[in-house]
């Protein structure tokens, strides 16, 4: 899906929309979704972000010893 | 919404962790993103809780009006090693105040993170890769310096290791550059299950303390799928440097898949010398 197809389903009245082949959306408990598996995502209604995983990435570990 | 916290959500449950040989108590750390959305710059403290968990609190700073910060959190919480496979919940705390004493506190924001510890010895998983690197051989695993290709050495090594003899041990250095880029990596055709998991033990450290740990990425091919530290120039640790950590990452079933383990290190020094160990790296599933 082009990123321009992408920024018009996430524009729809509505707000964000789940785009084809998302299997791993998120959502928090004050709205906000979360499309991390392409490496965005986008916020509420009338609100878009986009985020290349790549600067936005996170993560976790334990302490192994 | 003001502020906000991002943290690993990749697919609830958002933190995977096991325990077979973590020390007790078992400790946690993460890398975040904070946001400041709001009109004016703000201080930001996070912290968490959960039962039976010890957090942390840390003062991020200042966080300018429409900036964020990515931090990295070691020995953020713990709590004593789970006996058996546990399934609960934490709260990460994110608060913003407007001034430097952190006491005027005008947005609050909390994360639910859905935490699995398993138990991958318990019978219920099988092993499908386990590389100890014991039999004195790479274990189809490969090396690549980006920066300057061909610098470094890549073989197994005993000068630190998980289980003896050895670990794989990569070795990057430049001769140009102050920024040092490469990976190590291997082919895998994960098992046809529901649930796929690799899981890292890694050691990553620079040759002085000029040279600063910047990012790690655990990839699928090109997809970064975990990431600790900051994949931007600065002279200072965005992640523990000669410390064994664990992470461990969801893949798909059934896939063909080049599982990348790639580095970013930033030097301030001529001499720009780094090197990561991993041992006992295994695929499990079920």
């Amino acid at each position: 899906m082009s990123l321009l197809k992408r920024l018009l389903m996430l524009t729809k009245p509505g707000g964000a929309k789940k785009p084809v082949n998302q299997s791993n959306v998120y959502s928090n408990t004050i709205g906000a979704i979360f499309l991390v598996q392409e490496g965005r995502y986008a916020k509420n209604a009338g609100q878009i972000y986009l985020w290349d995983i790549r600067s936005d990435a996170t993560g976790y570990y334990a302490n192994r010893t | 919404m003001s502020i906000e916290l991002v943290v690993s959500e990749r697919d609830p449950p958002s933190v995977i962790m096991d325990i077979v040989n973590l020390p007790d108590p078992v400790y946690l750390g993460f890398t975040t993103r904070s946001h400041n959305y709001d009109d004016v710059g703000l201080y930001f403290r996070i912290t968490g809780t959960g039962t039976g968990y010890t957090f942390s609190t840390v003062d991020l700073g200042l966080i300018a009006s429409g900036g964020s910060l990515t931090r990295n959190l070691d020995n953020f919480c713990y709590r004593a090693r789970p006996a058996s496979e546990t399934s609960e919940q934490i709260q990460l705390i994110l608060r913003a105040y407007t001034d430097s004493g952190y006491t005027n506190l005008k947005w609050t924001y909390t994360k639910t993170l859905d935490v699995l510890f398993i138990k991958s010895d318990d019978g219920t998983w099988t092993t499908d890769i386990l590389n100890n690197f014991d039999d004195g051989t790479v274990q189809t695993w490969s090396w690549v310096n980006e920066s300057q290709p061909g610098q470094g050495t890549f073989g197994v090594s005993t000068d630190f290791v998980l289980s003896s003899p050895y670990s794989l041990r990569g070795y990057w250095y430049s001769v140009t550059g102050s920024e040092i880029y490469g990976y190590i990596q291997k082919s895998i055709t994960t098992p046809n299950k529901p649930t796929v998991y690799a899981i890292v033990d890694i050691r990553v450290t620079p040759d002085s303390a000029d040279i600063y740990n910047r990012g790690l990425r655990f990839q699928q091919d090109g997809t970064v799928l975990l990431a600790l530290g900051l994949w931007t120039d600065a002279f200072a640790d965005a992640y523990p440097r000669a410390k064994w950590i664990r992470v461990i990452i969801p893949l798909p079933g059934n896939t063909s898949i080049t599982f990348r383990i790639r580095f970013y290190w930033r030097a301030s020094t001529t001499y720009r010398n780094a090197k990561a160990w991993i041992d006992d790296f295994r695929v499990i599933s079920k």
